[in-house]
């Protein structure tokens, strides 16, 4: 009698265990979002910048990275040293209102899961723009990082999996292709971004005159 | 039955194909040759290994030389997708990293601006 209650009892807790093992896995923080439902999107933007790097892909671009005698590539290689995946969903559109603010709620609600936390938002009225970067911790190690830029014709998401340090990203800036503050790519949005001061110094000046 | 020798004499006596029998013979080879068509040698494709068949060394040496090669060959072709594969690895890593280099510092200059222009416009109001 006793015998049998001990065997039951045993029989439990290696079951109990068990589950407990399975369920670890969808317990531990994962930093790869799911921006399947972006991919809709395509079809109406008129650029698209889609890129998935992650597993054996990855592996091969560290591994000719290292194999390369390019101190750049050396460069870009120890940034990508221990990531597990990149994920980049950019889409540029003729005009306001292709997306829809659903998309961008979508990643939003898998951003408000425990593990991420926002560092840094930006959010304009004028230029309906919404920007955020956040990142997932894992005691003092950034294991996790997602940008979200939310502007009129243009929406990017960017999904880092994996320890980055940002600052050894800043350090890429001029090299290997990957634009620095005064590059191309930053000046087309410094034609907007240049632009917002004026307005709002002018409407300063009005209100100045109104009050005059 | 039972033949006498005499009655083997007699069948195997030769005997005249009559005249013209040459000619018979001849036109009907012609026809045969006209409606049959010509038949190719069959192993004519192989002949050259004819020599290997004889040298068993020879054929072996032959055999470890095609495989050295066709090995070769694969790996060759196996390296050269694989190196593909790496630069377009490499290729969307750089183009990856280079989006989000902007659009880090896209959103740090759109918070610094807005922390430099906010409390200007607010002084220039008042």
């Amino acid at each position: 009698m006793t015998l049998s209650y001990v065997k039951n009892f045993l029989r439990c807790v290696a079951v109990a265990i068990m589950l407990a093992g399975l369920a670890l896995p969808a317990l531990a923080q994962n930093a790869k979002l799911e921006l399947k439902n972006l991919e809709k999107l395509s079809s109406k933007a008129s650029e698209v910048n889609d890129i998935t790097l992650d597993g054996a892909l990855l592996d091969l671009a560290r591994k000719f990275m290292a194999a390369s005698h390019d101190p750049d590539a050396a460069q870009v290689g120890e940034v990508l040293k221990d990531l597990k995946g990149i994920y980049v969903k950019n889409f540029e559109f003729d005009g306001p209102n292709q997306y829809s603010q659903a998309d961008v709620d979508a990643i939003r609600a898998q951003l408000a899961a425990p593990g991420w936390q926002r560092i840094v938002e930006s959010r304009s009225l004028k230029s309906k723009e919404h920007d955020e970067i956040y990142i997932m911790k894992e005691k003092d190690v950034i294991t996790g990082l997602a940008i979200l830029v939310a502007e009129p014709t243009e929406l990017t998401v960017v999904n880092i999996v994996g320890p980055i340090d940002i600052n050894k990203l800043a350090t890429l800036e001029g090299h290997y292709g990957i634009p620095g503050e005064n590059s191309h790519h930053t000046r087309k949005k410094d034609k907007t971004d240049s632009g917002k001061p004026q307005l709002q110094k002018k409407e300063a000046a009005n209100d100045d005159d109104d009050e005059n | 039955m039972q033949f006498s020798e005499d009655d083997l004499r007699t069948a195997l006596k030769p005997k005249d194909p009559g005249p013209g029998f040459t000619q018979r013979v001849m036109a009907r080879v012609g026809q045969q040759e006209k409606s049959a068509p010509a038949r190719k040698p069959r192993r004519a494709w192989f002949a050259w290994l004819q020599p290997l068949r004889l040298h068993p060394a020879m054929a072996a040496v032959v055999a470890v030389l095609i495989l050295a090669v066709g090995s070769l060959i694969g790996y060759r072709q196996h390296q050269e997708r694989e190196r593909q594969q790496a630069m377009l690895a490499e290729q969307k890593a750089v183009e990856a990293l280079r989006i989000t280099n902007a659009k880090l510092n896209h959103v740090f200059r759109r918070v610094r601006q807005s922390e430099a222009s906010e409390p200007k416009i607010r002084k220039e109001v008042l």
